[in-house]
C-alpha cells in the first residue's frame, strides 16, 4: 500500500472507532459467547459443558418408534394416526412455534403490507390535509408496543371490549336484514385473545396495525417519485385504471415492494414482545413464536444452551428466507 | 390514486374525503379510547364502555400515576437515557457512515455487510451475555446499561452513508484541495448539509430509547431509576383491575413519541421514505 | 497533514469518551445506603436487600412500612432493610438475571413451587446450619405442610411467608337477587357438596344477562383443585411421572370440562392470569375461587356484598395451600443477617401486621398472629381460610423436575384445550401425559 492508501486506511478506522468498538464489544463479543453456548447445557447458573450438536438435534430431530406404530396399528388406528407414532419430532413445541411464527408472518404480509399499500395510494394526491391523514396513520408506529398492546388487551375483552360490542351492534343490525331474508345470523362472540382459533390473528391485527403507518409512508414516497408522463402517456394509449395499476405503478415500485417484504418479514420473524405482553404464548400455545419460546426456554425455564441454538436456528431461518427473497427478486423487481 | 386523475368532481372529493377519515379514525381510535377511559372511574368502565364519558373527568387518575406509581420520576429517568442515546447514536452514526462513504480502507464492504447483517438477529440471542458483561462492568443497575451498549447502531450507521454517499464529490474534492483535513469535512460541510438526515436518525433514535422494553425490565432493578416502559409494567401489575389508572399510565408513556413525532414529522416521514427508496 | 487530521480524529474520540462518560454519570440518587461499612469499632453495619412481591399497590405499602419498623428495631444487631420491589409481572424472570449475575437480593420471596428449581441449581442457601446454631429457632413453630416440602434431604430451603387457602369467593348479591342457596349456610349443613355446587351455579347463570355461576383463572391452582378434590394427583406418588392419567384425576378434569362446556356455567377462562378477578369484580359471576391475596383488593374494588366459603366436597375434601417462602441468595455477603432478617420477616409480629391487612394467613402457628387474621373483615367469616389449612394439600416443589417445562411446557396446554373444548379429557391427558413423562428425573 503507499502512504497516501496507508493514511486513509488509518483515518477511515479511526472514524470508525466509537461505532466499532460499540459493535466489537457489545455485539460480537457477546454473539460469539452465545454461539458458544449453543454447543453447551448451560444452565445460567453453574458452568457449562460442552455436549457438541445436541441441542440442535433435538430442536429438529425427530424420533424413530417401531413398537409405537405396532401398539397403534394394533389398537386400531388407521395407517395415518400410526404414521403418526412412528415419526415422532423431539420437540414437538419448536414445531409449533415455529408453524405459529410463519403464520403470523404470511398474517402480517395480508393484513399490512396490501392495506398499506391501498392507504398509501389512497393517500397520493394533491388534496390538502394529506400530511394529516399521513400523520394520523403514523401514530400508531411511534407508540410504545408496551402501551398499545396494554389497550388493546381492553378493547379484544370477550365481554366489556369495545371490538366485540361493535361486533354485536353490527350483527344484530344485519340480522334485521337477513331476518326478513329468512335466515338468522350467529351470535358471535369472539373470544379473541382466549379463543386459540383467534388469539394469533389477535395479534396479527396489533400488530399490523402498528406497522401499517410505516410501510405507508415508505410506498407513498415510492409512489409520489413515479413520473407523471408515464401515466399520461398510458392514458393517451387508452388504458385503464386497473391496466395503469399493474403495467407500471407496481413495477415502477417493485423495489420498494421488496424493501418492504424483506424489513417486514425480518421483524415479524422475530416478534416477542406481543406474546410477552399479551398472552404468554397461549392459549394452548396458539401465540407461541420462536423467539418467545427461545425466551421461555433460556430464561425462564434455565435452559440457556439450547435457547441459544434455538436463537441461531431463528437466525439461519431469516438468512434463508432473506436470500430466497433476493434470489427471486431479480425476476420481479424492477431496476432503472 | 387521485394525483393522477386530471378532474376530479366535488362529489368524489366528498366521498374521498369521509373515506379517509372514517379510515383515519378507525386506526387512531385505540388512543381515542385510551384517553376517554383514562378519565373514567373503574366501574363505569364495564357498565357503559361505549360511553365516551362518565360522570365527571377524573383527572385524579393521572396524579395517582404521577406520584403514587412515580411515573414522574420515571419521565424524566427515561428523558435523561433518551437524550444521551440521541445524541451518541448521531455522533456514531454519522463518523461511521463518513467513514463507509468517504474513506477507503481494507475491508470497508465486507465490515459493512456484516454491520448489516446484525438487524437479523433478535435481542434475545444476546442478552444474556450482554447482561454479564454489565454486571463485570459494574453498570447493572445504573444508566450506563442502559445507554453505552446502544450507542452503535448499525441502521443508523446505514442511514448517513446512504445520505453521504448522495452529496456530490466535488464538495469535498473542492475541500480538500483547500487543505481542509477529513474532519473538518464531516462537521464543516457534510453535517450542515445532513439536517434531515439528523433528524430523522434524532426521531428514530429518540422512540427507539423511549419505547425500550425488554431490556430495561432485565437491567435496572431499583424502583428510582426504572424506565416509563417499566413503569407501565407495574402498573399493570399493582392495579390490574383498574384500566383507568392503566390507561393513563399508557397515555403518559405514549404522548411524549406522539408530539416529538408530530414536531418532527416533516424530517421524519420524508426521512424514513428516502432511506425505503434508495434501496 | 497526517497529524492534522490525526489530532482532529483523536480529539473527536476523546471527546467521544468524554461525553459519553459524562452522559453516563447519571444525576438520579441511588437509593439508600452501599454495602457493608468495616468500622474498626465491633458492630459493623450491614445492609440486607430484601424483597418481596406483593400483588397490589396497598400490600406494597404495607411491607415497605414493615422493612422500615424492622430495620429501626434491627439496628441493635447492625443491621439495616433496604426493600428492593420488582414489578409484579416478570418477577421471576427478573430474578433469574440477578441470580445468573449473582446481585439477587440477600433475602427475596419465590412463589413455593419455584422452590425446587433454584434449589436444584444452586443458587439459594441452605438454612439448616443456621436453624442448627440457633436455640430460639423452632421449625415446629411454623405449620407442617409448608415446612415439610421446604426440607428435602435434610435441607431447608426457606421459611414460609405465609399461606393462603383456595376458598371460594361467592357474590352475595347474585345469590339473593336468583333466590339461591347461600354456599355458607349449605356448607353449615354438611350439603356443600358438588353436586349443590354444581346446581348452584346452573341457577345463577343468566347468559343472556351476561351473568355466569361459575368462573377461574386459568392456572394450575384452579385446575389443579379439581384434580384433587375428586382424589387425583397432578405427579405419581413419588413425584416421578405424570398423574393425569389417573382415573380420579381424569374424573375431576371431566367435572371441571362439564362445567364449562355442558352446563356452560362459565365464561372461557382468560390466559393464565388475573383475568378472571376482573370479571368477578365487576359483579358478573357468582363464584371465584381464589386465595387470600385477593382479599384487599376486593375491600378495595368490590361493589357488592361477598363472602368466603371452603370448597365443595366432590368425595375428596381438598383444597391447596399456597405459600412461598423467603430465601437466602447463596451469594449473599452477609448470611448470618440475611437469616436474621428472614426469621425477623416471618416473626409472629411481623405476620400479623400483614394478616391485619388481610392479605395472606400467617405462617406462624402462634395464637396473636392467628387472632389478627381472624378480625380483620370483609369477609365477615374468615374462618373458611383456617378450616382449609387443615386438610389441604401444599404447593409441591417439584425436586424432581422443572415445573416450568412440565406444568407450563405440558400440561398447562392441553388443559387450555379441555378448557376451550378444543379436546377431550382422555386425549388432552395423554398428550400431557406423552409429553411430561420424558422430563421426569428417575430416581
Amino acid at each position: 500500500m503507499s502512504a497516501k492508501q496507508r493514511r486513509e486506511a488509518f483515518e477511515g478506522f479511526l472514524f470508525l472507532l466509537p461505532n466499532f468498538l460499540g459493535f466489537l464489544i457489545f455485539f460480537a463479543v457477546p454473539l460469539a459467547l452465545s454461539f458458544y453456548y449453543s454447543f453447551t447445557d448451560y444452565n445460567l447458573f453453574q458452568p457449562p459443558n460442552f455436549i457438541g450438536l445436541q441441542n440442535y438435534i433435538t430442536a429438529l430431530g425427530f424420533n424413530f418408534d417401531p413398537e409405537a406404530y405396532r401398539l397403534a396399528l394394533a389398537q386400531g388406528s388407521s395407517i395415518f394416526a400410526a404414521l403418526g407414532e412412528l415419526v415422532t419430532p423431539k420437540d414437538p413445541t419448536f414445531w409449533i412455534a415455529l408453524g405459529n411464527t410463519f403464520k403470523y408472518a404470511i398474517g402480517v404480509l395480508i393484513l399490512c403490507i396490501m392495506p398499506s399499500f391501498f392507504l398509501a395510494w389512497l393517500l397520493n394526491s394533491s388534496l390538502p390535509g394529506m400530511a394529516i391523514y399521513r400523520g394520523l396513520f403514523y401514530i400508531p408506529v411511534v407508540a410504545s408496543i408496551v402501551g398499545s398492546a396494554l389497550v388493546w388487551f381492553w378493547i379484544y375483552n370477550r365481554d366489556s371490549g369495545v371490538l366485540n360490542i361493535a361486533l354485536a351492534y353490527v350483527i344484530n343490525g344485519l340480522s334485521n336484514i337477513t331476518q326478513n331474508l329468512g335466515f338468522t345470523l350467529p351470535e358471535p362472540i369472539i373470544g379473541w385473545l382466549v379463543d386459540s382459533n383467534y388469539s394469533l390473528l389477535s395479534l396479527i391485527i396489533l400488530t399490523s396495525w402498528a406497522t401499517i403507518g410505516y410501510d405507508m409512508v415508505i410506498f407513498l414516497a415510492a409512489l409520489q417519485g413515479i413520473p407523471r408522463h408515464l401515466y399520461e402517456a398510458a392514458t393517451v394509449d387508452g388504458a385503464t385504471r386497473w391496466q395503469s395499476l399493474f403495467k407500471i405503478t407496481i413495477p415502477m415500485i417493485s423495489a420498494t415492494i421488496f424493501f418492504i417484504l424483506v424489513t417486514n418479514t425480518i421483524a415479524v420473524l422475530q416478534i416477542f414482545s406481543e406474546p410477552y405482553i399479551m398472552t404468554q404464548g397461549g392459549p394452548a400455545n396458539s401465540t407461541l413464536t420462536i423467539v418467545y419460546y427461545l425466551y421461555q426456554k433460556g430464561f425462564q425455564r434455565f435452559q440457556m444452551g439450547y435457547g441459544s441454538s434455538l436463537a441461531w436456528l431463528v437466525f439461519a431461518i431469516i438468512f434463508i428466507i432473506t436470500t430466497l427473497q433476493f434470489r427471486v427478486a431479480n425476476r420481479w423487481v424492477y431496476e432503472e | 390514486m387521485l394525483g393522477q386523475i386530471e378532474r376530479v368532481t366535488t362529489f368524489q372529493k366528498i366521498i374521498y374525503y369521509i373515506l379517509m377519515t372514517v379510515l383515519a379514525l378507525i386506526v387512531i381510535y385505540p388512543f381515542i379510547f385510551m384517553l376517554t377511559t383514562s378519565l373514567k372511574d373503574s366501574p363505569e368502565v364495564f357498565a357503559s364502555i361505549l360511553k365516551p364519558f362518565g360522570e365527571q373527568l377524573r383527572f385524579e387518575n393521572y396524579l395517582i400515576v404521577l406520584r403514587t406509581v412515580n411515573m414522574g420520576r420515571y419521565m424524566l429517568n427515561t428523558a435523561f437515557v433518551t437524550i444521551c442515546v440521541v445524541i451518541g447514536q448521531i455522533f456514531t452514526s454519522m463518523m461511521g457512515g463518513y467513514a463507509f462513504a468517504r474513506i477507503n480502507f481494507p475491508g470497508r464492504e465486507l465490515l459493512f455487510r456484516i454491520y448489516l447483517g446484525t438487524i437479523m438477529i433478535p435481542f434475545v440471542v444476546i442478552m444474556i451475555p450482554i447482561y454479564k458483561m454489565m454486571q463485570v462492568f459494574s453498570w447493572l443497575d445504573k444508566f450506563q446499561a442502559l445507554i453505552i451498549p446502544w450507542v452503535f447502531t448499525a441502521a443508523g450507521t446505514f442511514l448517513f452513508r446512504q445520505f453521504f454517499k448522495s452529496i456530490p464529490q466535488d464538495l469535498e474534492e473542492a475541500a480538500i484541495i483547500d487543505g481542509a483535513s477529513r474532519w473538518t469535512i464531516l462537521w464543516r460541510i457534510f453535517a450542515p448539509l445532513s439536517v434531515p438526515a439528523m433528524a430523522t436518525q434524532a426521531t428514530i433514535s429518540f422512540l427507539y430509547a423511549w419505547n425500550s422494553f425488554i431490556w430495561p425490565l432485565v437491567a435496572i432493578q431499583s424502583k428510582t431509576n426504572y424506565v416509563v416502559t417499566q413503569g407501565l409494567a407495574d402498573i399493570q401489575g399493582g392495579y390490574h383491575a383498574s384500566p383507568p389508572i392503566i390507561m393513563a399510565g399508557a397515555t403518559l408513556v405514549i404522548l411524549p413519541t406522539v408530539l416529538v413525532f408530530l414536531l418532527a414529522q416533516r424530517y421524519f416521514v420524508e426521512g424514513v421514505a428516502t432511506t425505503g427508496m434508495k434501496n | 497533514m497526517i497529524k492534522k487530521n490525526l489530532q482532529f480524529v483523536l480529539a473527536a474520540v476523546l471527546i467521544a469518551v468524554f461525553l459519553l462518560a459524562a452522559c453516563a454519570q447519571q444525576p438520579a440518587e441511588q437509593p439508600a445506603a452501599p454495602a457493608a461499612t468495616e468500622a474498626p469499632a465491633a458492630m459493623e453495619e450491614v445492609t440486607i436487600r430484601w424483597r418481596t412481591r406483593p400483588d397490589n399497590q396497598q400490600e406494597q405499602d404495607v411491607y415497605q412500612k414493615i422493612s422500615d419498623e424492622l430495620s429501626a428495631q434491627l439496628a441493635s444487631q447492625g443491621i439495616k432493610l433496604q426493600y428492593d420491589p420488582a414489578p409484579v409481572t416478570g418477577y421471576l424472570d427478573k430474578l433469574t438475571t440477578e441470580f445468573s449475575a449473582g446481585n439477587a437480593p440477600d433475602v427475596v420471596w419465590i412463589p413455593g413451587a419455584s422452590t425446587a428449581d433454584y434449589a436444584n441449581l444452586g443458587v439459594i442457601a441452605d438454612l439448616m446450619p443456621y436453624v442448627n446454631a440457633d436455640p430460639d429457632f423452632k421449625i415446629s413453630d411454623y405449620y407442617d405442610a409448608p415446612m415439610n416440602e421446604l426440607q428435602n434431604n435434610g435441607k431447608l430451603w426457606g421459611l414460609p411467608r405465609d399461606i393462603s387457602t383456595l376458598v371460594m369467593y361467592y357474590n352475595k348479591d347474585l345469590f339473593e337477587k336468583y333466590g339461591v342457596d347461600d354456599p355458607a349456610e349449605l356448607a353449615a349443613n354438611g350439603q356443600w357438596t358438588c353436586e349443590n355446587f354444581e346446581r348452584v351455579a346452573q341457577e345463577l347463570t343468566h347468559e343472556d344477562e351476561k351473568i355466569y355461576g361459575f368462573s377461574m383463572s386459568n392456572w394450575w391452582g384452579p385446575w389443579g383443585w379439581f384434580i384433587y378434590s375428586h382424589g387425583g394427583n397432578m405427579f405419581n406418588a413419588d413425584r416421578t411421572a405424570c398423574g393425569l392419567a389417573d382415573p380420579n384425576s381424569i374424573n375431576g378434569l371431566q367435572f371441571m370440562s362439564d362445567l364449562f362446556n355442558a352446563d356452560k356455567v362459565a365464561p372461557p377462562p382468560g390466559i393464565e392470569g388475573g383475568v378472571g378477578e376482573t370479571e368477578f369484580l365487576s359483579g358478573s359471576i357468582g363464584m371465584f375461587p381464589n386465595g387470600r391475596w385477593m382479599t384487599p383488593g376486593m375491600r378495595e374494588n368490590a361493589q357488592f356484598n361477598w363472602g368466603v366459603v371452603e370448597m365443595p366436597n366432590c368425595g375428596q375434601q381438598s383444597t391447596w395451600l399456597f405459600w412461598g417462602p423467603y430465601v437466602m441468595s447463596a451469594k449473599s455477603e452477609h448470611p448470618e443477617q440475611a437469616w436474621a432478617v428472614i426469621k425477623a420477616l416471618t416473626s409472629p409480629e411481623v405476620q400479623a401486621q400483614v394478616a391485619a391487612l388481610g392479605t395472606n394467613i400467617p405462617s406462624n402457628k402462634d395464637q396473636a398472629a392467628v387472632d389478627a387474621f381472624l378480625n380483620s373483615k370483609p369477609p365477615d367469616d374468615n374462618q373458611p381460610f383456617i378450616a382449609g389449612a387443615a386438610y389441604a394439600q401444599a404447593e409441591i416443589p417439584l425436586y424432581t423436575g422443572n415445573w416450568g417445562d412440565i406444568v407450563n411446557g405440558q400440561y398447562q396446554p392441553n388443559i387450555d384445550n379441555i378448557l376451550y373444548g378444543k379436546a377431550s379429557v382422555a386425549d388432552a391427558v395423554k398428550a400431557a401425559c406423552e409429553g411430561a413423562d420424558p422430563l421426569f428425573k428417575k430416581p
